[in-house]
């Protein structure tokens, strides 16, 4: 029995008082545009990407032979499929306050509060964490891979900071953003290696430095992306920007200089949006929109939670969530990586 | 006796820019002569700041 929890219910009988429930960030990339979601995939997607030169050559009037060429090419990108599961036994809330909406009778533990609590909350951590994974997702493959990269302070070359930070990452079931950005086989010829990304030195990010640091990043996007306005480049940073943003932008004491504009919370800088998403301490990743996908089955898989009765004799219930989906970056060298 | 002439060839050290493209960490650090700190080697070759991130980062280096 598939249940898709999208409302509260009225809860009748006593006053039961409010219970105070983990709060989790939601993230707003998708509903802002900057993430592409492809769906409908059961088992992954093909990417195609192009590229085109030509040779302007004099006028002869003659059969000219032809100096130029269109090149594409294809990779796949496969699904990951996973399970979310979690098994609960209410007949250890008899002496708790959930207790008061069991009906009477010793076989009766079904605390619909507390139904509807559990649903509600680890559909949300399913979620959060899903989408925690998209940013920061790292496999066991992808952090050896990673780690053997040779650093360099250079272009064409990863950070040895970068290989520590990637490192110190949980290790996951799939690659996100970041970690896909830094390394991946989406070229011609399917070789796996660093990321084409244009790299900007880094440091720690404090609210003293974080304008110098946002005009370096923004120096670095290429200028015919940084003016495009059909795929509005965004700066994806961590959460921690916003508040260092916010002091920068109010500073004590010295004369105000406004360098971000913080329009109800919606924040840029020179032009170019701000997206605080759960991302690595010290590091941005710059992208043209949605040059970032999600590929998905369904994009409700990540709100879908399964409840029903373990097996037959049992009083426990499970919660359990199925989802497939990955990650993808396009036009990788037009993606700016701070702290790269 | 004649004196001889010695034709001296003397080598110009090459800075090698630890920024430029391609250019490994490994390659940097093996370029440095002997007896001279990354600072004396860097010393007007690349920025302060260059200088700092270069530092810092080479601590996250692995052994």
């Amino acid at each position: 029995m598939a249940l898709d929890y999208t409302g509260k219910e009225v809860v009748r009988g006593k006053q039961i008082a409010e219970i105070a429930v983990e709060q989790l960030y939601k993230d707003q990339s998708i509903a802002k545009g900057y993430i592409a979601v492809d769906t409908g995939a059961k088992h992954g997607v093909v990417k195609t990407e192009t590229s085109t030169d030509v040779t302007e050559q004099a006028y002869t009037g003659q059969a000219l032979t032809g100096d130029g060429n269109f090149t594409l090419f294809d990779y796949q990108i496969n699904h990951i499929k996973s399970e979310s599961k979690v098994d609960i036994l209410q007949d250890t809330l008899r002496d708790t306050p959930f207790a008061d909406d069991m009906s009477a009778g010793a076989a009766n533990i079904d605390s619909s509060r507390f139904m509807q609590l559990a649903a509600e909350q680890l559909g949300n951590k399913i979620a959060y964490k899903s989408q925690v994974q998209r940013w920061v997702g790292v496999t066991a493959a992808q952090k050896a891979a990673i780690a053997a990269l040779v650093p360099g302070a250079g272009q064409g070359s990863i950070t040895a900071a970068m290989q520590t930070k990637v490192a110190a990452l949980p290790t996951t079931l799939r690659n996100g953003w970041l970690t896909s950005v830094l390394y991946n086989s989406w070229n011609a010829t399917k070789t796996p290696g660093l990321g084409s990304y244009i790299k900007v030195a880094g440091t720690a990010v404090t609210s003293a430095n974080i304008a110098a640091e946002y005009a370096k990043i923004y120096s670095a996007i290429p200028a015919v992306e940084r003016d495009d306005t059909f795929n509005a480049y965004v700066l994806n940073a961590p959460l921690s920007h916003k508040a260092f943003i916010k002091i920068a932008n109010n500073s004590v004491g010295a004369a105000q200089q406004v360098n971000f504009l913080d329009n109800n919370g919606e924040m840029s800088y020179n032009g170019i949006a701000i997206n605080f998403v759960e991302m690595v301490e010290d590091v941005v990743i710059g992208t043209p929109s949605k040059s970032l996908a999600l590929n998905m089955d369904l994009e409700s898989d990540d709100n879908m939670l399964e409840v029903g009765d373990y097996a037959n004799g049992s009083d426990v219930k499970y919660f359990r969530n199925i989802n497939a989906w990955s990650v993808h970056v396009s036009r990788q060298d037009k993606n700016v990586v701070y702290g790269g | 006796m004649e004196a001889k002439t010695e034709n001296k060839v003397i080598a110009k050290s090459v800075f090698l820019n630890p920024f430029n493209k391609g250019v490994s960490y490994a390659e940097f650090l093996a370029a440095i002569p002997k007896g001279k700190t990354i600072e004396e080697y860097c010393n007007k070759q690349i920025t302060k700041e260059e200088l700092e991130f270069l530092i810092e980062d080479l601590k996250h280096l692995k052994k």
